[in-house]
């Protein structure tokens, strides 16, 4: 059978929706500089601390 | 775009680009090596790794008064000074957060534990202080200087989207400590006295609840957040190859259904929906049909909508078990 293409925009999140480690309401409905800061200091900086 | 004239003379200077990058490697050498910060560093790898706080004399000891954090501490931020006053550009790449009145600096973090330096000072906007956070850790704080009144809150009964909060006020001063644990404890900074300069030590949970943000005058839930970073960073992931339109990477997607949180296994199952409808139609109909897992409930309604928008669906069938 053929399957549908489906819009990732289409599907429901969660009642409950979760932001993303770090985020906080203060900081608008946009986490992208928390998605950034997660990533880069996950990778980066880690053995640059003590 | 203005640039200062001593950072656009130091983008052609590669030397003293290195020359600065050196002497700050070799003061963050030289501070891990420092016989008062040394044994607390091991401690705090052993903490991190889940040893209990009380088996780790160098870190407890830190916390039994202000006097020996500051012995400990001091000798630090002088040499972070004497580098930046030698070399005001160079960059000690510390974790670190500032907004008006607080500023948090993180000295150190091994596994699931962090330390770090925080300052509130009074320049706070008030209203900022009407949401508490409740992460879900240990924490354990000592003043170094400063004055401040804080809340003790605990949450008593929590619904979904609500929570009944206890909060105790006391005034705290250098020296003083606070301990608590879990995700129903937290403390806020109701008013500083100047400055508060504390210690903090903070250990995430093995399997973190995530974060809430609670409205203290209404007790509703304004914010959640993973308390996971490696799950957040699993989910970016996973975001980054939805985008990228990396359709082989659908199995593993797949995969990431069955494991972890509610909120990472959801994503998981939208992104390989959009990306393979195949494999994510089946990883949804395995949910939708285990009446023992969470996510049956969400997982049926969503697959009868897909049916509905998509009637061709309603003929698939899960492939027979290769057993």
């Amino acid at each position: 059978m053929k399957f549908p293409e489906i819009e990732l925009g289409s599907l429901p999140d969660l009642d409950a929706a979760t932001g993303l480690f770090g985020s906080f309401s203060s900081a608008g409905p946009d986490d992208t500089i928390v998605a950034i800061m997660v990533y880069v200091y996950d990778h980066m900086l880690v053995e640059m601390l003590l | 775009m203005h640039i200062d004239p001593q950072i656009g003379a130091l983008r052609g200077d590669t030397a003293a680009q290195r020359a600065m990058s050196e002497a700050v490697v070799q003061i963050v050498a030289e501070c891990r090596k420092d016989a008062g910060l040394a044994p607390v560093l091991r401690d705090l790898e052993a903490y991190g790794s889940g040893a209990r706080l009380d088996d780790c004399p160098a870190l407890t000891g830190l916390f039994a008064d202000g006097g020996a954090a500051m012995r400990v501490i001091a000798p630090l931020v002088g040499r972070l000074v004497e580098v930046h006053r030698a070399c005001p550009l160079a960059q000690v790449a510390f974790r670190h957060q500032s907004r008006p009145g607080f500023h948090f600096l993180q000295l150190a973090a091994k596994g699931r534990a962090a330390l770090g330096l925080a300052l509130h000072d009074d320049q706070a906007v008030q209203d900022a202080s009407a949401v508490a956070t409740f992460p879900d850790s240990e924490w354990d704080e000592i003043v170094l200087a400063g004055a401040a009144d804080i809340a003790l809150l605990e949450i008593r009964g929590e619904r979904r989207d609500h929570a009944v909060i206890d909060s105790r006020c006391r005034t705290i001063g250098a020296g003083d400590r606070l301990s608590f644990a879990g995700a129903a404890k937290s403390r806020m900074v109701r008013r500083v006295h100047g400055r508060l300069l504390t210690l903090r030590l903070t250990r995430i949970a093995p399997r973190p609840r995530p974060t809430r943000q609670y409205d203290l005058a209404t007790g509703r839930l304004v914010h959640r957040a993973s308390g996971d970073r490696h799950e957040s960073r699993d989910e970016m992931m996973m975001a980054l190859l939805g985008r990228m339109r990396r359709k082989d990477a659908a199995p593993v997607l797949a995969a990431l259904t069955r494991s972890g949180s509610d909120h990472l296994r959801w994503q998981a199952l939208r992104e390989c929906l959009a990306l393979d409808s195949a494999a994510g139609f089946a990883a949804l109909d395995r949910i939708a049909t285990d009446p023992t897992d969470d996510l049956a409930p969400e997982a049926g309604a969503l697959r009868a909508r897909l049916v509905e928008a998509h009637p061709q669906l309603a003929r698939w069938e899960p492939a027979p078990c290769p057993a």
